[in-house]
């Protein structure tokens, strides 16, 4: 009984002198994180406590933790799985005028569960020693072209970044001619998928494949590495940002949302204001070489010399809802 | 006739725990212990048991499952093969032959084991990047098809020979002692009888060693079907990335227990089957002094050279060169004091959990030792099996759901629910000794093993009680087993990710989590100071066991 009390004061005691604080379930794994993080902490005074791993991991976490939720903010690097962690009923509402008026129109989800932070868009690369840049594809679909059987290089459809891309196609076209698609790719591979999307462009550059798929902000990685192979990699492939004469291309968000029961809603929302204001978004363009998300926000030179491109936000706030659809599809055409 | 029952009854009561409360009582501890320990297995088979499995079950039958099985078993087939050969020859030249370099073999052979899989998967990306060429050019002069082909091979080869030769050393120090000591002596005695060759090895050595090489092989196994980080990196589909498939890509969480469930159950029949097969089989160990050792000639000492030196180049050398490598050419300087609190952490949490492995285990064995029961022997090891049996992340969740029941019961005491918060270090370490229990109690049941039965019984006769009889004789005879079973279970937990990534509490990095974040945000070559010092903290760890062994 003494024992149990004398724990009790403890407790009391260290939540008393505990300062202010926001904990957060991330699957952000980047190292800049960790810097803008510790900026924030150095302006506010509030500390910031972690776990990273995986989107699905956290999700089990947080459904389990439901009756004692243990994070305030859940950070993940793709709109589908946002969508289905509220689904899952763990976030709440972030109703915060100030922070949705600084995103452009409809880009962030309706219901305000979660708030965009960075985005990427899944971009084409292709070796421009062997592909003339007019004969390049110019969309998704013209990956599943014949004319590129075993030249193309695409990762695991373990990954998000595919799922969301496969259900993006299944929203804007049915699910008749997104299977139609995934076979066709599937059979252009030219390996069987492996490694992240990195590893793809590598694999055009040392001449595995003709073609490879890969998120933006990748480009930037290899161009900013300190190894001259991965530097050598990126001057030899020309990108191709797809569907700019029809529905956009495919882009992706890494966001933010809060979690339902908890206890720093002000210190998360702090946070969150901050990750939003224009000083950290252009640190995040310089330093991941993702998108910044806010209006008005000039883009890093390394990410203009992409050129300008039109992003399909149409299939954005879909994505969750053919994801399922999509691992099946996949699993239909035997893409690994 | 009745007279020699008497004497043989009496005789097993001394020897035997017969007095009905006490193994009563002590019966009662081991199955609460257990089924505590067992408690995430159990919800994970409970939820499958219970639960139909998803809508889903169809399309992963149909589509998944026949693949995965198949790649599944090549993996697992290639890598107890391999490892084998890795492994035997070079135990089997070391506890036989003396030559030049013997003794310094005997510790390198080791030290692979301080190569987390993954890590090493992911040193094989720049060498094999290097064939890339090659099997571009199969695929002008030859076609798409057969470059297909290679390129599956090449991967598969890369694979398993990287996964065997960090794993091989499982086998290697279950198999050694046993070549060194009883088969040595009883392939001396066959050969001055007679027996040619073959016959020793057919009669002799391969029974005597079968019971370890199958311990070691079993967790070399269990290490490859739980694998994901480095199945998945080489873009291989094996039953547990399928099992993750189904419940993160189709989100159907009741059809990967099932799956696993299912999993799990399979290797628990076969452990069963392999201990029903071995029969009654026992084989106490004599000690015997390894001096008369046979000389080898030059030619000899190349062989043995070249046995042993294979497979500590490709699982240790290699890691650990490249590793340096991409330190010196790519990180400015090794700065040991940024990782202090990891090292830290990494150290007190290995070490705790060790510890608790260890009592649990001794109190599993000795238990099953004294009653002499096969009954006990089998739950103590179905016990710790169980747990090592089941996918890591899966694991988790069943940690997950006990952890939320544990905070239903204790609802009304709010000191102990403030401990039981998932994310509490309280979840990790249970969830990493239910998980790890395997290793300990495999380490200390082959000690066990060795100690000779007449000891204890002429104890007991004299009248010591049990418990005297552990204190006095088991325990000062299972000194080494216990310091090598913490060292293996610290090494083995430093190496772990699922559990640790997804369990542990805020702010908590260790040298494992470390480099895998680092890996995983494709800064490769700066992963390659934490995995330094993890693999270097693991490699002093095994060095202190192998001296520690050999002064016994």
């Amino acid at each position: 009984m003494i024992l149990a009390r004398t724990t009790l004061i403890f407790f009391l005691l260290i939540s008393l002198l505990k300062a202010a604080e926001v904990r957060l379930y991330s699957e952000r794994h980047y190292t800049a994180d960790k810097t803008i993080l510790a900026e924030f902490t150095k302006k506010t005074g509030i500390e910031v406590k972690i776990v990273k791993a995986g989107a699905n991991e956290l999700l089990a976490r947080m459904k389990a933790e439901k009756d004692a939720p243990q994070a305030d903010l859940y950070l993940s690097v793709d709109a589908a799985s946002l969508e289905r962690a509220s689904n899952a009923g763990v976030l709440q509402k972030i109703e915060s005028p100030d922070l949705s008026s600084r995103l452009p129109k409809g880009f962030g989800p309706k219901d305000d569960a979660w708030l965009p932070i960075t985005m990427r868009a899944r971009v084409i690369v292709y070796a421009k020693d062997r592909v003339k840049e007019a004969e390049a594809p110019k969309t998704y679909a013209d990956l599943a072209n014949p004319q590129w059987r075993g030249r193309l290089l695409i990762r695991s459809s373990t990954s998000h970044y595919n799922q969301s891309l496969l259900a993006s196609i299944i929203a804007s076209d049915g699910k008749g001619k997104a299977l139609t698609w995934a076979q066709g790719v599937k059979n252009n591979l030219a390996r069987p998928p492996q490694g992240g999307d990195r590893d793809q462009v590598r694999g055009v550059a040392l001449g595995q494949g003709d073609l490879a798929v890969t998120n933006s902000y990748y480009l930037g990685i290899l161009e900013n590495s300190d190894d001259e192979k991965d530097r050598k990699a990126r001057e030899s492939v020309g990108v191709i940002f797809p569907n700019q004469d029809g529905r956009g291309t495919h882009v992706n968000i890494s966001g933010a949302g809060i979690i339902k029961g908890t206890k720093n809603k002000k210190e998360a929302l702090a946070l969150l204001g901050f990750l939003t204001s224009p000083e950290i978004q252009a640190k995040y363009q310089k330093l991941t070489s993702e998108f910044g998300v806010i209006k008005d926000l000039e883009r890093e030179p390394l990410q203009k010399a992409w050129g300008e491109f039109k992003p399909d936000y149409q299939s954005l706030h879909e994505l969750a809802d053919h994801q399922k659809e999509a691992v099946k599809l996949f699993d239909l055409v035997g893409w690994p | 006739m009745i007279h020699f029952l008497k004497q043989f009854r009496a005789l097993r009561s001394h020897t035997g725990l017969t007095s009905a409360p006490g193994v009563i009582a002590g019966r009662l501890l081991v199955l609460i212990l257990g089924l505590i320990l067992l408690s995430p297995v159990i919800f994970i088979l409970w939820g499958a048991a219970t639960g139909s499995h998803g809508e889903s079950w169809p399309h992963v039958k149909e589509y998944l499952l026949t693949p995965a099985l198949k790649t599944t078993a090549i993996l697992l087939i290639g890598v107890a093969l391999v490892s084998l050969l890795f492994s035997l020859p070079a135990a089997w030249c070391l506890s036989n032959y003396q030559f030049w370099g013997r003794r310094l073999f005997s510790i390198l052979l080791i030290l692979p084991l301080a190569v987390p899989p993954y890590i090493a998967a992911y040193i094989t990306t720049e060498a094999r990047e290097s064939a890339i060429p090659w099997l571009v050019e199969i695929r002008t002069n030859h076609g798409i098809d057969t470059y297909l082909k290679a390129e599956l091979y090449h991967r598969y080869a890369w694979l398993i020979a990287i996964m065997a030769s960090v794993l091989y050393p499982y086998i290697f120090l279950a198999t050694r002692s046993v070549f060194a000591h009883r088969s040595r002596q009883l392939g001396q005695a066959a050969q001055l009888l007679g027996a040619g060759r073959w016959r020793r090895f057919r009669t002799i050595h391969v029974p005597l060693v079968r019971p370890a090489a199958i311990a070691g092989l079993f967790l070399v196994c269990m290490e490859v079907l739980s694998d994901y980080g480095a199945a998945k990196h080489f873009g291989f589909n094996t039953v547990t990335v399928v099992i993750f498939r189904t419940w993160f890509g189709l989100d159907e969480l009741e059809t990967a227990r099932f799956l696993s469930g299912t999993i799990l159950a399979g290797v628990l029949v076969i452990l069963i089957l392999e201990r029903l097969q071995r029969g009654r089989a026992r084989f106490g160990e004599a000690h015997s002094s390894i001096d008369n050792l046979q000389h080898t000639g030059q030619s000899g000492t190349l062989l043995c050279w070249i046995v042993c030196s294979l497979p500590i180049a490709l699982g240790f050398a290699y890691p650990l060169v490249t590793l340096i490598q991409w330190q010196t050419e790519h990180q400015q300087n090794f700065v040991l004091s940024e990782y202090r609190s990891e090292i830290i952490r990494t150290t007190l949490l290995t070490l705790s959990v060790a510890l608790i492995c260890i009592l649990i285990s001794l109190f599993f064995l000795a238990f099953a030792r004294f009653t002499k029961r096969r009954l006990d022997q089998t739950l103590a090891q179905a016990i710790s099996s169980a747990g090592y049996a089941a996918p890591s992340t899966v694991m988790a969740v069943g940690v997950l759901g006990v952890a939320s029941l544990s905070r239903t019961f204790s609802s009304e005491n709010e000191s102990l629910q403030s401990l039981l918060v998932s994310g509490s270090l309280i979840w990790l370490l249970f969830a990493l000794t239910s998980r790890y229990l395997a290793v300990s109690g495999q380490v200390i049941s082959a000690g066990f093993q060795t100690i000779p039965t007449p000891l204890e019984q002429s104890a007991r006769i004299l009248g010591r009680k049990p418990w005297m009889v552990f204190l006095t004789i088991h325990l000062p005879l299972l000194r080494a087993p216990l310091i090598g079973a913490t060292i293996l279970v610290s090494v083995d937990i430093s190496k772990e990710l699922p559990l640790t990534l997804l369990l542990r509490p805020f702010d908590f990095e260790t040298l494992g989590t470390s480099t895998y974040s680092l890996v995983n945000q494709g800064h490769l070559f700066a992963s390659a100071t934490p995995a330094l010092i993890l693999i270097g903290l693991c490699a002093i760890g095994l060095i202190i066991v192998e001296f520690l062994n050999r002064k016994k």
